[in-house]
């Protein structure tokens, strides 16, 4: 995936055995591979409890989720 | 007053929206701002809420003018005003320079012996005298902080009218004329209350002082167990448009028509960006045919006449106390919300508390919701979702709601192998986004494997473990 490879591996911190990686968080915020749609961090953390719309957000996360054969089904 | 600048037909912004502001842009004249959506909380910090200078920065950009339209203060509540809301409101609107700014008749707080809570949807106000008096107060001290005008806009209403209520428009009237301001009508909420059994939309109209009407809402809708919603989901009705048609020559002072859409629907429905165009064209034919038939003088006013407040009506308080608790279903504790418990008006409410709140788990906690439904299965997860619900009034700022509920699931100690890690992870890099600083999160498996496959909603085939610290950067 585009976003998952923009991860980069740093070198392990002195002696210890920890592996540092470092992440944007845009960039999971960038694109929803399920979704297929471009997601803009921008208004996302402000107050969307307030608008008089009906939220479907809910209802297009829980409509796919990809099996272990990489078939993407409908799970409810 | 000055008189307001004739605006034209425009949209709510929203960023998912600017491809068609880009694309469009002789048909978007204007641009209608919730800046709420645009503000960052910072609970235990003073201010709590700044401004999220990116997004204001990007609205800027923009040439089309710009009006406010409040979404957390609204005006008919008996709490007042939130007064936390004040000082970054009024830096939105000075850094928007809005012709106008409006908020909701309706309210979104309620009392409690804890001390308020949030209801999590705009609800709307008893119709009482009282609630008059109340909305007129509250209209009265936000204009007194306000160097443009200010406007109201009317809710949609999906309760039963309570015996002895004032009449929708009459409601409305009296709000407008005592306060000395402008009405943002909202068409299609009035387009829901009349199909969903309230006052029809031709009588309001016909109660209200047509020359203070400065803004039209616009949008399409959706049925729901029998009722329409306000859902922001699509088209306008074509019977609605014919009614505009019909009532916009009679505006002497409408100043702009915006059409609401919620752009996830725009994806969900397929809408094409053509069958857009055509819609924010019929806007412009509507624009154009504003004020023609209007009076030439105000001698048209609507009369009031002194009303009488009816004695069973309960108070505004209690009414708040009531739809408070039943729209986050919280069981009925004394007669008024028995009674209103009854309207299944409340369910309606009750799902719409439900859609945000679940909304906002699943966007800004994706890959720990898939994470937990791929192991427990949806049905548990809806369970857990339920009871973080039933514990908690929600938060309206969507990062404070998952941060809270990052601690929730945390404290079940789920059968979810690295659940912590990855809440961890999300909650961080909400917090980096907010705060623009680094975040370290420890995870004892490899992280990028956990995470890649939970980005295309499933789980790793293998995940090697380790010590790894995952840096989130701004």
């Amino acid at each position: 995936m585009e976003n998952i490879n923009e991860l980069q591996s740093m070198k392990a911190s002195g002696t210890s055995s920890i592996v540092r990686v470092s992440v944007a968080p845009s960039v999971y915020f960038k694109l929803d591979a399920i979704q297929k749609v471009q997601k803009d961090i921008l208004g996302r953390l402000g107050c969307l409890a307030c608008c008089s719309g009906w939220d479907i957000r809910f209802d297009l996360q829980r409509q796919f989720i990809v099996d272990e054969k990489l078939n993407v089904r409908e799970i409810g | 007053m000055e008189p307001l600048s004739a605006l034209g037909v425009g949209i709510v912004y929203s960023p998912s929206l600017e491809p068609l502001i880009e694309g469009e842009g002789d048909l978007i004249n204007v641009l209608e701002i919730e800046p709420q959506h645009y503000w960052i909380k910072q609970s235990g910090h003073s201010p709590s809420y700044h401004l999220d200078d990116r997004a204001f920065e990007r609205i800027l950009h923009w040439p089309q003018k710009k009006i406010v339209h409040g979404v957390g203060i609204p005006v008919g509540g008996s709490l007042g005003l939130d007064d936390g809301q004040m000082a970054p409101f009024m830096e939105s609107v000075s850094r928007l320079h809005p012709e106008w700014v409006s908020e909701h008749l309706a309210f979104l707080r309620a009392d409690s012996p804890q001390g308020p809570y949030h209801t999590g949807f705009l609800l709307p106000p008893l119709q009482s005298l009282e609630t008059v008096r109340m909305a007129v107060q509250n209209i009265r001290q936000f204009k007194s902080n306000l160097s443009v005008p200010f406007a109201f806009e009317n809710a949609p209403n999906y309760l039963r009218p309570m015996p002895q209520e004032l009449p929708d428009g009459e409601f409305l009237a009296r709000i407008s004329d005592e306060a000395d301001c402008g009405i943002l009508l909202d068409m299609h909420n009035l387009w829901c209350n009349e199909r969903n059994g309230r006052q029809p939309v031709r009588d309001v109209l016909a109660s209200l002082p047509l020359d203070r009407v400065w803004e039209i809402h616009l949008a399409g809708g959706d049925d729901y167990r029998g009722y329409w919603l306000d859902a922001h989901s699509g088209l306008v009705p074509e019977k609605l448009i014919e009614l505009c048609f019909e009532w916009f020559p009679k505006l002497p002072n409408l100043k702009a028509i915006i059409f609401e859409i919620i752009a996830d629907y725009i994806t969900a429905k397929s809408i094409d960006i053509e069958t857009l165009l055509r819609q924010l064209q019929v806007l412009q034919e509507l624009w154009k045919c504003h004020g023609r038939n209007a009076p030439d003088t105000l001698d048209d006013k609507v009369n009031l006449c002194p009303a009488r407040e009816h004695r069973d009506l309960p108070k505004p308080v209690d009414w708040e106390q009531a739809l408070g608790l039943l729209v986050n279903k919280r069981p009925p504790r004394n007669d008024l919300q028995v009674r209103l418990s009854d309207d299944p008006g409340i369910g309606v409410l009750q799902q719409l508390v439900v859609s945000v709140r679940s909304g906002m788990f699943v966007d800004l906690l994706t890959l720990s919701y898939r994470f937990m439904v791929l192991h427990l299965g949806e049905a548990s997860v809806w369970e857990i979702m339920e009871a973080y619900w039933n514990q908690t009034f929600p938060d309206p700022f969507a990062a404070e709601e998952a941060r809270r509920f990052a601690e929730f699931i945390r404290d079940r100690e789920l059968p979810v192998p690295h659940l912590n890690e990855v809440l961890t992870y999300e909650v961080a890099s909400l917090e980096s986004l907010k705060t623009g600083k680094e975040t370290v999160v420890d995870f004892s498996c490899h992280p990028v494997t956990l995470l890649e496959a939970l980005s295309v909603g499933k789980l790793p085939d293998q995940l090697p473990l380790g010590r790894y610290e995952v840096v989130v950067q701004p």
